[in-house]
């Protein structure tokens, strides 16, 4: 069987915004605790992130939510600039960050545009007994190394152990193989899987939102015409990074006054 | 005087030999700085990494030879979880104590157990074998891979005794080539541990660095994505 | 040489370079220590974990959460995927509960105050000593024929926790009373008269295909959120039409941001905007005549007064067009009636006006109106919780704290114990919790005796004098009855998925679990109690409860059916194993009592407290962040004092969210420390002007200024539930928290507001470009 091609599809329709990913990731990776200073100085660290933007004003105002994480690029601008090859694209489409060989150029963070990356600036410290809780699976990073979204790479290095050790293949959304932030989505916004089995729900739901021929079948609000628009698209996608995660675009209903696009 | 011009009236003596002395000084700090940093660095490059070659003393002297040699127990039998997870682990107290509250009355290392037993203490061994926080290795898919397959040895050099292994995986059961390593329990543990049935006192055999790792991967078709191991 | 490396760096180990390279090279000597434990179970084999089933106590949902356990410590906690409330999902608060398990500041044994009250001197002492300490003041108590004089308050309690210190305080004498910054007594007594029931019903997001929600932030705070969210994300996208979500609220919330439809209203005028939409179904027939005349009591005439045109320019700010307004009214209720599953919810700041009885009433009539009650996508009502013991809810108003408080400074409270709750940091200054603690009328408090059950030392742990930390809910056992329910009965399970984590301190110091310390008090011959518990501890109450269970028959426990259980061993062994009990098959049963109330037909105003300068004065909205929610036990919890709040993304402080326009005239720019100044008191908050926030509204989070609560939460930020007014809602009695008015003034001090925006440079803005592609219809 081809090797799997890790991704994700993410419905901006079902994102509320609302950072329960970010805490699940922040346990799940052992993400040192980001101080008031560390906020402040602009250096929080946040494996996935939730943005938020402003449209329009009060009282005709919409907030807008988006869950930001290592898109896992196909054409990752931060790859080829790494001088010790830290960081490089592995066959199960995971872009990877080895941190034993980083030397904190911070070349990579520069390179990329969803600026994803993150540079520890300071050592990282859990006070007192707050260390307990670090997960054994993750290494603790030291201060000077870059880090990022692994698509919680312990979780699937371990499935896949077991289904080797099992004889099974391994399960398309299976909750030990999902990232945390994915298992800790309340909407269900998050899907994780391959890419390479047609049969996964993200391959589905990538076939028919972003991929030719076929109509959207979501049936429009009561009362107006059908559309058969696809939602899917990729951040940025001009810049030809070719991401491994999949966003769909938020449904909206506009009023008469506005001009449509 | 033409500008840009300068002057150099020579030192006076004293200043030159101060200034030699000084020099010197700096001179032999800086190598002796340097034969160091040189000293380590070369270590990192063909030394193991902590007691390649040295068994350090443990609270207990535990003798692996009269254990695995003599009483034939396999390693299994204490390090129960090789095959079931990550970590070997190391047995408990009470393990020890479902043999010892009998046998071996009299040695002043078994009194030692029975004391810390009576106490519901914890004994604190000191690691011989350990890997850095960077890496997870995983012992059952280690012991899985070789298990079933009849471990052949190349040699063993005398200065490290590092083992090297060949076509580990194609030899069959029985088949003999070059020197074959006496395995005493589980054999294929002593691919990286050496011969423990023969240590009194557990050393580290093998360098267990990046390096030894990789070459073991390549030769036995095995991954060597940095996923692997780094996460 | 016959050198090794470590007896070369032994040798040179005094020159400073070799030291230097050592430290950096070296190995940690902790690292290299392996141990072998007296014994091996199976959760203390490295590299080895297990997943075990228990339920989030901290709240009266009762999640269910599955627990990774490694080397005998807790690492992760994610949602139990069986569990039919949050199935699967879990919310930051239960994710964080980790850090207060392994709390640096946790408390690690009896405490007894050695200094003045509040001064936050405590000595440690042994729980033999502090219980002895504790029997023999109730029993002076009880001597002295005043045990009315003992109050025991605690957070809302959905376990067996609360029928134990009911049964415990009212054996004694004592009064058992509820405290919770923003209570839910106005929306139970609504539920009460609308639904005959006082239970949270089951609201069927999942299914709805049109929701109308007044002042309730359910995706983020309200009542069950993880629940909540889970079903709209079914709601968005599911396999049925995209439903859609009108949100009515004074504040721009984060459910007001995902809604489709956004709109304000004057803080207290959402009953006349149910008002309104009723008159518009009623006026246009959209409704069964049956209901409308049980609803109206026959005439349809009243509501007239209530007509869209009549009371737009009421609840709508003076910078919205009037006729826009009675557009969105009329569509609002046209739309409602026309949808085969709409929904209607309330509460949050609409029910904290002084007026939230009749907003709430007014709205959750709207459900009968449109006939959604007991209908699919709309309000499910819950069963009664099943026979397995008293787990009633005690309920405690504001004004019943009001007279609490009073009996305080009388010297009719003699001992308070606390557990939970934390009622000098909930309060308002007003209420007069703070003087009664600390001075009572005569100079020194009446209350001699401040007993609080805490594990860290927050605020009211630092005015207590004796303090007993219970184990964490991690660390015990437990049974809940979740509410709200799923539709049918439940009981969820709890159960010690780590050994505490003070046990190494032997018995006399460390934690003890918090019912077994009253069931021990309360065995004390001296006292005399008649408590009738089921069992010696806490583990035979909850077991006999679960045998209860076992010998009803009824329900299923994972796929197997209770009656198919062999023993009740292997019935317990399963409970514990999937965490909790259900019975599908119960349903609501329809009580004859109850009779239909009416739709009101006066209007009620709300009132609010005058501010000092009324011409320039602001409604003040306090509300929850996502991760601090009601500041009580959160704020110590770096993770989520560190998580961005949903809408400023701001994190650590105390801010304050004012309209960006009104901010400019204001003169005041974001990170201007302003005062927040009511009649009651006044803050300093960070300012963070935003176009979102409306023009007449100041928004404050809950949460920070805390006096203890660790080194996370001390001393941080400022406590905006200090300056509220002391207004009751009327009819229930609760605190009135979104009433009071409120004046600012820019203090020209500034620092910078931290917070996640702008942390990272935002993506590329115009429209084509833009990061959140939007699938745009027209209506």
């Amino acid at each position: 069987m081809a090797n799997p091609s890790w991704g994700m599809v993410i419905d901006n329709d079902k994102c509320t915004g609302c950072n329960a990913c970010v805490i699940a990731c922040q346990s799940e990776n052992n993400i040192p605790i980001n101080e008031e200073d560390h906020f402040t100085q602009r250096r929080p660290i946040q494996w996935i992130r939730i943005e938020r933007y402003w449209e329009g004003e009060f009282p005709n105002v919409k907030a807008r939510f988006i869950p930001v994480l290592c898109q896992h690029c196909a054409d990752a601008p931060c790859e080829p600039v790494c001088p010790v090859y830290a960081t490089y694209h592995n066959d199960q489409g995971l872009n990877v960050q080895v941190y034993n060989r980083c030397i904190g150029t911070r070349f990579c963070a520069n390179g990329c545009p969803y600026q994803v990356r993150h540079f520890n600036f300071w050592e990282p410290e859990w006070p007192d007994s707050l260390e307990n809780q670090l997960n054994p699976d993750v290494t603790v990073r030291t201060r000077g190394i870059m880090e990022k979204c692994t698509f919680c790479v312990q979780r699937i290095q371990r499935t896949k152990r077991e289904s080797e050790k099992n004889n099974t293949s391994i399960k398309d959304g299976d909750r030990q193989l999902n990232p945390a932030c994915v298992n800790g989505c309340a909407t269900d916004a998050l899907v994780f899987g391959d890419f390479n089995n047609p049969e996964s729900k993200v391959s589905k739901m990538k076939k028919k939102e972003l991929g030719h021929g076929g109509h959207g079948d979501h049936s429009d609000h009561d009362g107006h015409k059908e559309h058969d628009e696809k939602r899917g698209y990729h951040l940025l996608e001009e810049y030809g990074t070719h991401p491994s995660v999949v966003y769909l675009k938020k449904v909206d209903y506009e009023s008469k006054t506005v001009e449509k696009h | 005087m033409i500008p840009g011009d300068f002057q150099f009236s020579k030192p006076p003596k004293n200043k030159l030999i101060l200034l030699g002395v000084l020099g010197s000084i700096g001179f032999i700090v800086f190598a002796v700085i340097a034969l160091i940093a040189t000293f380590h660095i070369s270590s990192w490059i063909d030394k193991p990494i902590v007691f390649a070659g040295e068994a350090p003393d443990q609270p207990i002297e535990f003798p692996h030879t009269i254990h695995v040699q003599e009483l034939g127990l396999d390693c299994t039998f204490c390090h129960t979880n090789v095959t079931k997870g990550a970590s070997a682990s190391i047995p408990a107290v009470n393990l020890c104590m479902s043999c010892h509250t009998q046998l071996g009355d009299g040695s002043t290392e078994i009194e030692k157990l029975r004391e810390i037993h009576a106490k519901k203490d914890v004994i604190q061994w000191t690691r011989v074998h350990r890997m850095p926080d960077h890496v997870r290795f995983i012992h059952e898919a280690h012991v899985k891979r070789f298990s079933g397959t009849r471990l052949v040895v190349e040699k063993i050099t005398d200065s490290t005794n590092q083992i090297r292994l060949t076509e580990a995986k194609t030899i069959k059961a029985g088949a003999k080539i070059g020197e074959t390593l006496d395995i005493a329990a589980s054999g294929t543990c002593s691919i990286c541990h050496g011969d423990v049935s023969k240590m009194h006192k557990v050393e580290q055999v093998r360098t267990l660095k990046m390096s030894d790792c990789v070459d073991c991967h390549r030769e036995n078709d095995a991954p060597t994505d940095c996923t692997t191991c780094h996460y | 040489m016959g050198l090794t490396r470590r007896q070369f760096l032994t040798l040179i180990g005094g020159s400073t370079g070799a030291a230097v390279l050592f430290q950096a090279c070296g190995v940690p000597p902790e690292e290299l220590l392996v141990e072998s434990s007296y014994e091996m179970p199976e959760d203390m084999v490295s590299g080895l974990d297990n997943w075990y089933a228990t339920t989030d106590a901290n709240s009266p949902v009762s999640n269910g959460l599955i627990v990774r356990i490694m080397e005998g410590r807790a690492k992760k906690i994610e949602g139990n995927i069986d569990f039919p409330i949050n199935e699967g999902k879990h919310s930051a608060v239960c994710e964080a509960s980790l850090q207060s398990l392994y709390h640096p500041d946790r408390i690690k044994g009896p405490l007894l105050r050695v200094g003045n009250r509040g001064e936050g001197k405590f000595e440690e002492i042994s729980w033999d000593n502090a219980i002895d300490r504790l029997s023999s003041e109730l029993k002076k108590l009880k001597d002295s024929g005043e045990s009315a004089k003992m109050v025991f308050a605690t957070k809302p309690l959905n376990s067996q926790i609360n029928s134990i210190v009911s049964n415990f305080t009212t054996s004694f004498g004592g009064n058992h009373v509820i405290h919770e910054p923003l209570e839910q007594t106005t929306l139970k007594n609504a539920f009460q008269v609308i639904f005959g029931d006082k239970k949270i019903p089951k609201f069927d997001i999942a299914n709805s295909d049109y929701i109308l929600s007044f002042g309730s932030d359910f995706l983020s705070t309200w009542i069950s959120p993880t629940e909540y969210a889970k079903a709209y994300g079914q709601f968005r996208q599911g396999n049925k039409t995209r439903g859609y979500l009108v949100q009515v609220e004074s504040r721009f919330s984060s459910t007001a941001a995902n809604a489709d439809e956004w709109i304000y209203t004057k803080p207290g005028t959402e009953g006349i905007l149910a008002l309104s939409i009723a008159q518009v179904i009623i006026s246009e027939g959209l409704a069964d005549t049956q209901i409308i005349n049980n609803l109206t009591n026959n005439d349809l005439t009243y509501l007239d007064q209530f007509a869209p045109s009549l009371i737009a320019s009421k609840i709508s700010d003076p910078s919205q067009n009037t006729e826009e307004v009675i557009n969105k009214i009329t569509k609002i209720a046209k739309e409602l009636a026309s949808h085969n599953n709409p929904l209607v919810i309330g509460g949050g700041s609409t029910a904290a006006s002084t007026n939230g009885f009749f907003n709430l009433k007014n709205i959750y009539l709207l459900n009968y109106l449109i006939g959604s009650v007991n209908n699919k996508g709309g309000v499910i009502l819950n069963p009664d919780p099943v026979n397995i013991s008293d787990l009633r809810q005690t309920e405690t108003s504001f004004s019943d704290w009001n007279e609490l408080i009073k009996k305080m400074n009388n010297g009719d409270v003699k001992i308070l114990l606390n557990y939970g709750s934390d009622p000098w940091y909930g309060l308002p200054d007003s209420a007069g919790f703070k003087d009664a603690i600390i001075e009572g009328n005569n100079g020194i408090s009446n209350t001699s005796l401040i007993v609080s059950f805490s594990t860290i030392m927050d605020d009211i742990g630092y005015m207590s004098d004796l303090i007993l930390p219970p184990h964490h809910f991690l660390e015990d056992w437990g049974i809940n009855t979740p509410n709200p329910a799923p539709g049918h009965e439940i009981v969820a399970f709890q159960q010690p998925v780590v050994r505490p984590f003070f046990e190494n301190r032997g018995e006399y110091l460390g934690t003890k679990s918090f019912p077994n310390i009253l069931l021990s008090i309360s065995k004390d011959p001296n006292l005399n109690l008649n408590t009738n518990f089921e069992g010696e501890d806490y583990l035979s109450i909850i077991k006999s409860k679960a045998k209860n269970l076992f010998d009803s028959g009824k329900g299923t426990v994972g796929l197997k059916n209770t009656k198919d259980f062999a023993s009740f061993e292997s019935f317990w062994n399963s409970v514990l194993q999937h965490g909790f009990w259900q019975d599908t098959n119960s349903k609501y049963k329809n009580k004859k009592s109850h009779k239909l109330p009416q739709f009101d037909n006066l209007i009620e105003e709300p009132n609010f407290s005058s501010s000092e300068n009324p011409n320039k004065e602001f409604y003040l909205i306090p509300f929850e962040s996502y991760g601090l929610r009601d500041g009580i036990g959160n704020s110590s919890l770096p993770w989520l004092q560190a998580l961005p709040d949903t809408m400023s993304t701001a994190v650590w402080k105390t801010w304050a969210e004012i309209n960006a326009k009104v901010a400019k005239d204001m003169n005041i720019k974001e990170g201007d420390i302003i005062r927040i100044a009511s009649n009651f008191g006044n803050i300093e908050a960070i300012a963070y002007p935003n176009p979102g926030t409306p023009t007449d509204v100041i928004c404050v989070p809950l949460g920070q200024g805390h006096l203890g609560g660790g080194r996370f939460s001390e001393k941080r930020g400022a406590n905006i539930l200090s300056i509220l007014a002391p207004l009751n809602v009327k009819t229930s009695g609760a605190l009135a928290w979104a009433s009071t008015k409120v004046n600012i003034t820019n203090t020209g001090k500034w620092r910078r507001l931290p917070k996640f925006e702008n942390d990272v440079s935002e993506f590329p803005t115009d429209y084509e470009q833009h990061i959140i592609k939007i699938t745009r219809y027209d209506t």
